[in-house]
């Protein structure tokens, strides 16, 4: 046995000391306890999604190439498409479904193109907060399946679906959105032959076209993480446009867009609204129309022109009036982003559902 | 096979001179992969199936297991980023014990560290958990017993021991594979057969094949149900006896075939887990005497085909003691 414990010491010495030596950061305890820590999140509801902070990282430097020269995208491959000053720039779900986050500038403008794959929504973030430029990254934590960012500035954790800071110095600071578009490549091409879109040249070596989720788009049975509340009025992974007004949700369904293009003039929680949509050319988005201007639908024209007002005037896809009396008028902004109906019934209670 | 007692003294002095050098070079090199590093599975199954000696022997096995995992692939295809490392560290208690020359038990215990570090934009970011692991308990059966050919079966099962619970200093839930237990209680069958071949009476050609069937973890994350995919394992190895100088050792290869299928979340395929991999593993152990050894191996991948886009085994080091210990009935009695 002095044998046995010859050895034995030497060994089990190197594992102390190896381990003993490890830099633990992040200091696991039991579940169940009280923590302390500036979480305005339930944080019984924040999971870690398994790939960890920056596990999948931002894009911080992206490379742009005209729509001819692309050939990655499918006909039914998603892109998000954004209008700044003059400037257009298109970000594939091809890209962002391995990435999630791109830092970039558009139109002078510093943004971070935020998407989220279990919850499908894209929003367009100003990177200026809390008085200073940032830039995102992926925290690798969910609430509700969403997407929880992080700015590089302050280490603060946000959620993309509250759009506000949700833990850390700018803990409840809202985030300024920009009006983003979720559009096929079909229309994109029919609307932006001419304009930029984000290349593969990512700087990350990735399997760019192939969806790293399974069947998780299609399959209203699986989600990854639990959601917490759940709104079964409609399937989980129906895709809807969700307008936020304050604590006040209305969600639009593709179904009233059947024919074609079209226009629907709401109003909600007393704004009132346009909502241009096509369940042909899969694209909805909503503007507040405080001139209550009238508009009838036309044919998607290059430029994005997708409706004319009671004047005659074109207007495009970003809510401006390209032609006529109102030229370079605008309609208002609102947040208003494409998304699966569960996570909008995880966020908010009982949305309204336009038409029901 | 031994050297007489004469030389046993030096031979003790040797090894723990050996022992030692091994030592501080393994900690030198873990120390240098400390500062940059990370995880994957413990090797509970690989490690299972202490050989039968005879009736009343008690074996007793302790193991250092180092798995790396930093190589991104998809399918067969290596991606070109090292940014994410997965570590485990586990200590592998083993032991023993045989009723009969048919009849024998071995237990696994284990202690884990999961480490996932992320160094990205000029970050480092590391998290971690550590504690008991699961226990394993494998009954076995001699069923052939002849000098140059056995074959023995077993049946065991993986009982969940270990936490699968475990949250960050914020309180947050971290996801299973972080985690030092499954949270579920996991079937086992083992077969083994060994064979020495006529034209080499010390060396032997071994086949293993483990198969674990996955239980259910039925409080992943507070309310949801995971399972780990069911895993099939055939190990085909060589080893031999070499007498050189005065040091008795056992050189080894093995090869290992590991297939795993995807996991389940609430009873749908987990995207991005399962795959076959092919690995081959070189040990050897150093003979103290007819009782007592030291062993390490070190695994690398020669092959994987993995599911979706995964970290996947990089290298895995293994080290450990070996003692057996035959108790006589005044031994028992004692």
């Amino acid at each position: 046995m002095r044998i046995l414990a010859k050895s034995f010491i030497p060994i089990l010495t190197g594992m102390l000391i190896f381990l003993s030596c490890s830099d633990d950061q992040s200091s696991p305890v039991l579940g169940g306890g009280n923590f302390s820590s500036d979480w305005i999140l339930d944080q019984s509801e924040v999971f870690d999604g398994g790939p960890g902070k920056d596990g999948i990282p931002s894009v911080d430097d992206p490379n742009f190439i005209n729509t001819s020269e692309v050939d990655f995208n499918r006909e039914a491959d998603l892109v998000l498409a954004i209008k700044i000053n003059a400037e257009i720039k298109g970000y594939s779900h091809v890209i962002l479904d391995w990435h999630e986050i791109v830092n970039d500038r558009v139109g002078g403008q510093s943004v971070a193109i935020t998407y989220c794959p279990l919850t499908g929504t894209g929003i367009a973030w100003d990177r200026f907060v809390g008085g200073s430029e940032t830039t995102f990254g992926v925290s690798g934590l969910l609430y509700r399946n969403n997407l929880i960012p992080y700015d590089r500035r302050t280490d603060s954790n946000w959620s993309q679906m509250r759009l506000d800071c949700v833990q850390g110095e700018l803990v409840t600071t809202k985030i300024t959105t920009f009006p983003m578009i979720e559009m096929p490549w079909s229309t994109w091409q029919l609307m932006f032959p001419n304009e930029s879109v984000m290349s593969l040249e990512t700087g990350f070596s990735r399997s760019y076209g192939v969806y790293p989720y399974g069947d998780y788009r299609s399959n209203n049975n699986r989600l990854l993480f639990p959601v917490g509340q759940e709104d079964s009025r409609l399937p989980r992974k129906e895709r809807v446009l969700g307008v936020i007004i304050g604590n006040s949700v209305k969600v639009y369904r593709f179904t009233p867009f059947a024919n074609g293009l079209d226009v629907i003039q709401d109003d909600h929680a007393g704004h009132e609204l346009v909502i241009v949509g096509s369940k042909e050319h899969n694209f909805m988005i909503a503007y507040e129309n405080p001139n209550d201007l009238q508009f009838t639908p036309s044919e998607i024209q290059p430029g994005g022109i997708v409706m004319t007002d009671q004047d005659g005037g074109s207007w495009n896809i970003f809510g401006e009036a390209v032609d006529g009396p109102n030229q370079d008028k605008k309609l208002g902004s609102i947040d208003a982003f494409i998304g699966y109906w569960f996570a909008f019934g995880a966020f908010h209670h009982e949305p309204d559902i336009f038409g029901e | 096979m031994f050297p007489d007692s004469s030389y046993h003294m030096a031979w003790i002095s040797d090894f723990v001179k050996v022992n030692l050098m091994i030592v501080l070079i393994f900690t030198t090199v873990m120390s240098v992969i400390g500062q940059t590093c990370c995880s994957g599975g413990v090797p509970v199954s690989a490690n299972l199936g202490m050989p039968n000696h005879g009736s009343n022997v008690l074996q007793l096995s302790v193991n250092y297991d180092l798995n790396v995992l930093r190589t991104l692939k998809t399918g067969k295809e290596v991606l070109n980023d090292n940014n994410r490392k997965r570590t485990t560290h586990s200590i592998l208690f083993e032991t023993g014990y045989s009723f009969s020359s048919r009849f024998s038990v071995d237990a696994l215990f284990s202690w884990v560290r999961q480490e996932r570090l992320i160094t990205n934009f000029g970050n480092r970011e590391l998290t971690s958990t550590n504690g008991i692991g699961d226990m394993t308990l494998l009954f076995k059966y001699l069923a052939v017993d002849r000098p140059d050919f056995s074959i023995a079966t077993g049946i065991g099962v993986k009982a969940p021991t270990g936490a699968s619970d475990l949250l960050t200093s914020d309180g947050l839930a971290l996801s299973a594979d972080l985690q030092p237990g499954s949270g579920a209680w996991d079937g086992l069958g083992w077969i083994n057969i060994n064979h020495q071949p006529m034209f080499r009476p010390g060396a032997t050609l071994s086949l293993n094949a483990i198969y674990s069937h996955k239980g259910k973890n039925i409080d992943y994350l507070g309310s949801q149900v995971y399972k780990f995919g069911n895993e099939f394992q055939l190990i085909l190895g060589y080893s031999d006896r070499l007498l050189l100088g005065n040091q008795l050792l056992d050189p080894a290869v093995l090869f290992r075939y590991r297939v795993a299928d995807p996991d389940q979340n609430e009873g749908l395929l987990q995207p991005s887990t399962g795959g076959k991999w092919i690995f081959i593993n070189p040990s050897v152990s150093f003979w103290i005497n007819q009782d007592l050894s030291f062993n390490g191996n070190i695994e690398l991948p020669l092959f994987a085909n993995i599911t979706g886009t995964q970290v996947t085994p990089t290298y895995r080091i293994n080290t450990g003691i070996y003692y057996k210990l035959k108790i006589s009935r005044k031994t028992v009695a004692l």
